[in-house]
């Protein structure tokens, strides 16, 4: 059987606040090291990884590993009715049919319970390989969600490219273009959240959907700092720590412009 | 890591190349007295040919139809070698040169590897019924393509002897293969020395000569095929125009050209231009000015409304789908019943849905021909809508709004809609057989995703569907798949 009792169950609010927007469904695997979510947006442009440590748990108890497929926006739905500062159990038996949730207020003067039903999900798993990247962005995550939205009031692509001088971000639409470098800014002065940290062993660019870098930054609450890693020709990884608890990793394919044979020109 | 190349590399030249340009001079008429704009001199070729195959042999791509005796890549996984045979081969690159035009090459790898295990050889094609050739070619898109070479197969067995011509202007002469393809086939198949002409080699070469204008305009095609000639090398044609497209499709690209690993740059003029200018050249003239952009015709915006007729009968439910005409846009393939919808009204449009009548009328006539009890006005009320998707096709961008329907039949009558003969071809595929569905043209799977998705809430279904025509519309948009592998859950040992 699977139990897991969370603090903050805030936090849990958080997480499907940040994948409610790209996946209607998921299989969450409860495993003895923590739970977990793989999961990819219906045109397999993106993928989530999840991982919330079982350390972080204030309790945590699972015998054995156990794929719980919940539709996502039930699972929304059901967390309105937690207050932010309950306290939350998640609890399911070997092979579920149901998931019970309970809250519990802090005063502990409330208590409610959910039972949720468990679907069967068969999707995709993929494997992500370990990858050494070629430049490492660190950047305050609401900075970085600013940027975004900033950029998709022009365009729909986004090309970054990052030196070591720094990341220029670039769109064109119809309208015109627009350009922000983000340049480190390594000054004493700053907290390390605040900080812009850049990391190359060689200059990287690629071009990506604006809407799906959109759609990751609703992990901005789950942490100060975002952190950017490319590999030339690869998916860029974006991944929000959650603090002594795991993260929030996106992955998005890259837009590559026509590789194609062009078009035969039949004269 | 591969040897920096040397730039201008013109000055102390080998004797080597010496001899390789006199050969050049010898092979092709150069200059001249007719129009010379944009030539190569003898020097010109002879650099550019032994850069460009020096750099195949060592950069190019391993793919499925793809034969380089020369391979330098130590990487290669030898694979089987080409056909003994040279009509064999030539039917290979036929196949694969057909496929790629207009289509991604990673699309087109599985979609050869099936091909040949169907049709292994030109003479099991000629044997093959459209109907089976239209299903394997079920997401490729631009049908058309499928049928060119099924007829092409049988003009070959039925007029040339069962054996492919080896001269450009012989096949030229088979149905569906134009000048792109039969100097494809001639010069990689039987090494004749044909230059070739795609999307790919214009951008090579009106960069490399720095050429304006509209490279496809009559005059400038012209001159792209002589140039093409002029370079293709004579010992290994096929090697280098292969080597031309490569370099076109991995490094000079459309709009991030990687000059710095490029082989032909000490011969490129646009490049050149561009350095004359000075490194830090915002705004001045770039690689990327050639060849000229030419504003494409917008599509055609259509609308037409369809509906997933669904036959059930002792239990089980068969999508109803009916065949197109054999002329014109998907000749032949099949597709759930539709009607054209007018352009949008107005607000006054909104009730009764636009078409829903029309596509009534048309179901009526379809299951009346069923023998069915007339589709009557009861019918019209169990059509539902479930969304609509975008499909884009070179010139028309369509829109379908999809019903659905349900209707219960006894046997007879399933019998009959199964196979209905006549102007409206009928037939019906399992719901639930993925097969059947696979082998489907896109827009009708769209069309069938719509339909599951119902079991799922209506308004997230339609967003989903939002994304997902928008994603395919954007060819650029990579997938996850083509990067990361497929992977197995971490399940507990039972």
């Amino acid at each position: 059987m699977f139990e897991a009792r969370l603090l903050q169950g805030n936090l849990l609010k958080k997480v499907l606040d940040s994948i409610k927007d790209i996946i209607t469904e998921g299989n969450f695997d409860c495993s003895p090291n923590g739970l977990s979510l793989q999961a990819m947006d219906s045109s397999h442009v993106s993928l989530i990884d999840i991982l919330l440590e079982s350390e972080g748990f204030e309790h945590y108890r699972c015998d054995r590993n156990i794929p719980m497929g919940l539709n996502i926006t039930n699972l929304v739905k059901m967390l309105k009715c937690a207050g932010s500062d309950d306290i939350v159990t998640i609890k399911c038996e070997d092979k579920p049919d149901n998931v019970t949730f309970l809250f519990e207020s802090k005063d502990n003067d409330k208590i409610s319970d959910f039972e949720m039903k468990t679907m069967t999900i068969d999707d995709e798993h993929l494997l992500v390989p370990d990858q050494t990247y070629t430049a490492v962005v660190k950047m305050p995550s609401a900075e970085f969600q600013r940027l975004c939205r900033d950029m998709s009031a022009i365009g729909d692509t986004v090309h970054i490219s990052v030196t070591k001088e720094g990341v220029r971000f670039s769109t064109t639409g119809d309208m015109g273009t627009a350009n922000i470098t983000v340049r480190p800014n390594p000054s004493a002065d700053l907290k390390d959240e605040e900080r812009t940290e850049v990391q190359i062993t060689e200059p990287v660019s690629a071009s990506f959907a604006l809407r799906y870098l959109n759609s990751f930054t609703k992990a901005t609450p789950l942490s100060p700092t975002v952190t950017l890693g490319m590999v030339p020709n690869l998916p860029v990884v974006v991944e929000y720590k959650i603090a002594d608890m795991g993260h929030v990793r996106y992955y998005l394919a890259p837009k590559i412009e026509d590789e194609e044979n062009g078009g035969a020109i039949e004269a | 890591m591969r040897k920096p190349v040397a730039v201008g590399m013109a000055v102390g030249r080998s004797s080597r190349m010496d001899a390789k340009v006199a050969a050049v001079k010898k092979e092709v008429k150069v200059g001249g007295d007719f129009e010379t704009r944009g030539l190569f001199c003898a020097e010109e070729i002879a650099e550019l040919r032994h850069r460009l195959l020096a750099w195949y042999d060592v950069n190019h791509r391993i793919l499925p139809w793809r034969k380089n005796p020369h391979s330098k890549r130590s990487d290669r996984d030898a694979g089987p070698p080409p056909p003994e045979d040279k009509s064999d081969f030539a039917y290979c690159v036929w196949v694969s040169e057909v496929m790629l035009q207009q289509t991604r090459v990673e699309t087109v790898k599985a979609y050869y590897t099936r091909w040949m295990e169907a049709y292994p050889t030109l003479a099991d094609l000629a044997e093959a019924d459209l109907e089976r050739v239209n299903e394997l070619w079920a997401g490729l898109g631009y049908y058309r393509r499928a049928r060119f070479l099924l007829e092409g197969a049988r003009h070959v067995r039925d007029k040339c002897g069962g054996r492919m011509p080896g001269e450009v202007e012989e096949l030229h002469k088979i149905p569906g293969i134009g000048m792109y393809t039969a100097s494809a086939i001639a010069s990689i198949a039987f090494g004749r020395r044909a230059g070739v002409v795609d999307g790919n080699v214009i951008r090579v070469l009106s960069r490399l000569r720095a050429l304006a204008g509209d490279p496809r305009a009559p005059a400038n095609t012209k001159l792209h095929w002589r140039l093409s000639n002029s370079v293709v090398d004579a010992d290994r044609p096929g090697c280098f125009n292969q080597a031309l497209m490569e370099l076109g499709a991995t490094v000079c690209t459309p709009k991030a050209p990687k000059c710095g690993e490029c082989p032909a740059r000490a011969q490129c003029l646009a490049l050149r231009r561009q350095e004359e200018w000075g490194a830090d050249s915002e705004g001045g003239p770039s690689v990327t000015d050639f060849p000229e952009k030419v504003k494409k015709k917008p599509p055609r915006m259509e609308t037409i409304r369809c509906c997933v007729l669904v036959v059930t009968s002792e239990g089980r439910g068969h999508f109803l789908l009916i065949k197109r005409p054999d002329k014109g846009l998907l000749a032949g393939l099949w597709e759930f019943p539709n009607v054209p919808v007018g352009a949008k009204t107005e607000e006054e449009g909104s009730k009764p849905p636009r078409g829903r009548e029309e596509l009534v009328g048309l179901l009526g006539e379809i299951l009346e021909g069923g023998s069915l009890e007339a589709f009557t006005g009861k019918g019209a009320q169990k059509l539902k809508e479930v969304g609509s998707f975008e499909h884009v096709f070179s010139h028309i961008k369509q829109t379908t709004i999809v019903d659905v329907c349900s209707l219960q039949v006894d046997a007879k009558a399933f019998g009959t809609l199964s196979e209905m003969q006549g102007p409206r071809e009928t037939r019906l595929v399992p719901v639930d057989s993925k097969e059947g569905v696979a082998s489907l043209s896109t827009g009708v799977r769209k069309a069938i995703r719509l339909y599951s998705g119902l079991g799922k809430k209506a308004s997230v279904s339609r967003k989903n569907k939002k994304k997902e025509g928008k994603a395919e519309a954007d060819k650029s948009q990579r997938r996850l798949d083509q990067f990361f592998g497929k992977g197995a859950r971490v399940k507990d040992e039972e």
